[in-house]
């Protein structure tokens, strides 16, 4: 139950759980640096003027920091006269864009159905145990993100899998670990 | 420099010496081309790399004069990458690495000896096959959309144009009216490549006749379908083909403006269509006043971020506006109120390429070619448990049988073919005894499958149709975009009830259940995506309902639900070499040196690890 009917965007929401007060537990809150601030603005002006502005403005910002901050979202919000909500439906919905930063090496294993029926999904589960994550997570050391892919169409070389931007075909189970120990060892990203 | 149309001749004229070479004129004059395929395949396969080893030899050779090596895009025959082939003579060598190349130009040009080592075999016995014409493969395909394939650097606008290029662009726009456009390509009875096969002539003229001033076209390149790169390859490899396409639509329709909405996973396709975009704009091609004949026209391209659903026009609308990609209910079309609230006509690439060769060749020769009702070619890509990946265009009303077994080569590994699937998430499953079936609009659809976008993945009897149906729903039920709730909670229902019967704790009430279920969804959901979702479920379940009811028996008949398996190891053949035991991801099998191994059931996860590296095939699944 929301205690405060009359919006006001100064004043705090107060929430009630179960005839409870609740308080939303506190988010480690991104911060902007003056030089990322001054690079969102210089990203927003390219755009603004531009009609459907909002999904390139977005896929440039995600290239630029790796992901979505909340504060870049705000600002593309305020700068665009669009609702956060708007923006943030968007940031949500295309899975080109993440809210948490992801690693140095994203690793996408593709699941497309060519993939699939060559045995992607062994791919995968081999590389969540090599790794210690789950699909959508990136390891503590923020090196490796790993992620499935809906088809990179590349099926003529199934299964593929994507680390950064060097696509490799015909993986097995052996080589993805093979791929991943170069990296690791700071060799390459490519064989 | 903006060109006249008699400046397209002067190109033409200029290349025609070379064009000729590379359609195989010129045999021993000792000039040679050699074809190095660079699309997204042959790239991961390092083709990158064989062109700069290329390079380097001849001008060991001190042969640059007679040798060029040119980019292509895609040549189809992915399973082999990376591919090249030697001009004018059509020699097709395949699998090259970088290190095999010093000895094939010294062999080849030097010696004047083609290595069989490089070329194709058809089967494992057989010898080297050196020509390209030869190889089953590439035999048996008819090149429509696809005939610059191997011929042109896609990158190269000039090589573009000596094949033809932007001719049919000229005529449109000097001598054809409008409507003389659209009766042509009415006449040529084209129909949608992009999945649902709508008439293209019909659609232009609706376009066409809706009021108002501004109207636009796009080009839908945002091919969602897993298992299906054809619209990616087209790009890849003749990009001018689709902006031609587009210019004439363009003329037909009345528009000014156009976009090419192409999927965020292609950024060499985009790079590709960019570059083209910028030559063509160089020359006066797209812009302003185009020949000085007072038609404008421009082409711009939006990059997709991921969203299946936007395959689908009206979400695509949405992206293309920066909007959420929910879409909206149809009347009104596309046709009549699309992108920016004007008209908007949206056509599949595929569908685009194919637009300057009826103009160019003519209505009367399109439709010779193909079935009944389905006229021209289909690019497919065919890809799965088969022997030659790759993608193919063949006309339509070709049997399945000779697709997978005369192109495709059969499966491999002597399995048994046991199904082929057809246009995506939206499709259905086709079983081995419908073989000889014609593939076109109408027999695919009458046999529960969509022709869809082109994608063919072939299963063979290792697949495991309930997993199949439950990858799909998955699929879907992931990418629906939320709006109706049919689809939203039709789907994830539909999966857990998948899920549950491939944990083995299904029900014979399941599949009737599954059935009504899948009904609902299709009667109550409002786009394409969510009335076609279930075909996968319905055409598995109407060819395959005993594997299902294995499936409620506690049985996986293929060996791949992991909660219905269990692996053994045979006594018979184990000899303790401990290599499982070494290689188990969860060191679940046990046994010392040169005793038989165990595998704990309990902890085995069941990936399959331990038979895949057993060298004496004492790893048994049941």
């Amino acid at each position: 139950m929301v205690e405060n009917h009359n919006y006001n965007p100064h004043q705090k929401w107060k929430f009630r759980v179960s005839g409870q007060k609740y308080n939303i537990p506190a988010k480690k809150q991104a911060v902007l640096s003056n030089e990322d601030t001054l690079k969102t603005s210089e990203i927003i002006n390219i755009y603004i003027n531009t009609k459907g502005a909002l999904i390139p403005l977005l896929q440039t910002t995600n290239a630029h920091f790796n992901y979505l901050p909340e504060p870049v979202l705000k600002n593309i919000s305020l700068n665009l006269k669009m609702p956060l909500s708007n923006v943030y439906g968007v940031a949500t919905f295309y899975n080109a864009f993440s809210l948490v930063p992801k690693g140095k090496y994203v690793i996408n294993i593709c699941t497309g159905t060519a993939c699939h029926v060559k045995g992607s999904f062994n791919l995968l589960s081999t590389l969540e145990t090599t790794l210690g994550i789950k699909m959508g997570e990136t390891t503590e050391d923020m090196l490796f993100t790993l992620l499935g892919v809906r088809c990179l169409g590349c099926c003529g070389i199934a299964p593929v899998m994507k680390i950064n931007e060097d696509i490799h075909g015909f993986v097995d189970r052996k080589k993805s670990v093979e791929l991943i120990e170069k990296i690791k060892s700071g060799i390459t990203t490519s064989i | 420099m903006k060109l006249t149309i008699e400046d397209l001749d002067k190109i033409s004229d200029k290349l025609k010496k070379t064009m000729l070479l590379r359609e195989g004129d010129g045999i021993g004059s000792g000039i040679f081309h050699l074809m190095l395929c660079a699309g997204t395949g042959c790239i991961s396969n390092k083709s990158s790399r064989v062109k700069e080893a290329l390079d380097r030899e001849i001008k060991k050779h001190g042969l640059e004069e007679k040798i060029h090596v040119v980019i292509t895009g895609c040549n189809g025959f992915c399973a082999v990458g990376p591919v090249m082939t030697v001009l004018p003579d059509g020699i097709f060598y395949e699998n090259l690495t970088e290190a095999d190349i010093p000895f094939l130009v010294e062999e080849h040009f030097i010696n004047k000896r083609p290595v069989k080592k490089f070329m194709h075999r058809q089967n494992s016995l057989g010898d080297g096959i050196p020509y390209l014409k030869d190889i089953n493969f590439f035999a048996n395909q008819t090149l429509i959309v696809l005939r610059n394939r191997g011929l042109i650097d896609p990158e190269k606008i000039d090589e573009y144009i000596a094949r033809d290029g932007y001719k049919a662009f000229a005529k449109a726009l000097t001598k054809m009216k409008s409507e003389e456009i659209i009766n042509e390509i009415k006449k040529s009875s084209l129909r949608g490549r992009g999945g649902a096969g709508f008439p293209t002539g019909l659609k232009w003229e609706s376009c066409r006749n809706s009021p108002g001033d501004v109207k636009y076209i796009i080009c839908n390149a945002d091919e969602g379908d897993p298992g299906a790169y054809m619209d990616r390859s087209i790009i890849e490899l003749d990009p001018h083909a689709v902006l031609e396409g587009m210019l004439i639509g363009a003329i037909a329709i009345g528009a000014k403006e156009g976009y090419v909405y192409i999927r965020t996973e292609y950024p060499l396709a985009r790079e590709r269509l960019s570059t083209a975009i910028e030559q063509a704009r160089e020359y006066g091609l797209i812009g302003e006043n185009i020949f000085n004949t007072g038609f404008s026209f421009d082409i711009s391209i939006k990059q997709g971020a991921g969203a299946f659903v936007c395959g689908e026009e009206t979400s695509l609308i949405a992206s293309i506006e920066g909007r959420y990609p929910e879409p909206r209910m149809r009347p009104p079309f596309p046709v009549q109120k699309g992108v920016w609230g004007m008209p908007t006509c949206i056509n599949n690439v595929e569908t685009w390429a194919t637009v300057p060769k009826i103009i160019n060749y003519g209505a009367e020769w399109f439709y010779k070619i193909g079935s009944e009702k389905s006229k021209g070619t289909k690019i497919f890509s065919l890809v799965g448990k088969i022997t030659n990946t790759g993608l193919i265009e063949v006309p339509m009303g070709i049997t399945l049988k000779e697709i997978i077994y005369d192109i495709g080569g059969g499966i491999p590994d002597n399995k048994k073919f046991k199904a082929v699937q057809t246009g995506g998430p939206s499709g259905g499953c086709i079983p081995s005894e419908l073989i000889n079936l014609p593939v076109d609009y109408e027999r695919l659809a009458e046999a529960g499958a969509i022709m869809g976008s082109g994608g063919m993945i072939v299963m063979d009897e290792d697949t495991c149709m309930v997993d199949v149906a439950k990858y799909f729903i998955e699929f879907t039920a992931d990418e629906s975009c939320g709006k109706c709730t049919s689809c939203r909670d039709g789907a994830s229902a539909l999966l857990g009830i998948l899920e549950k019967i491939t944990r083995g704790e299904g029900e014979e009430s399941d599949l009737e259940f599954m059935e009504e279920l899948s009904h609902a969804i299709k009667d109550a959901s409002m786009c394409g995506l969510g009335q076609t979702l279930p075909n996968p479920v319905l055409s598995t379940l109407h060819y395959f309902k005993d594997e299902y009811k294995e499936h409620i028996n506690k049985k996986c008949p293929a060996k791949v639900c992991k909660a219905l398996i269990k692996y053994h190891i045979l006594e018979s053949k184990c000899t303790g070499c401990t290599l499982c035991a070494i290689k188990c991801p969860v060191k679940a099998i046990s046994g010392d040196k040169k005793q038989l191994h165990k595998i704990d059931q309990n902890t085995c996860i069941k990936c399959g690890m331990c038979k895949e590296v057993c060298k004496f095939k004492a790893v048994s699944v049941d």
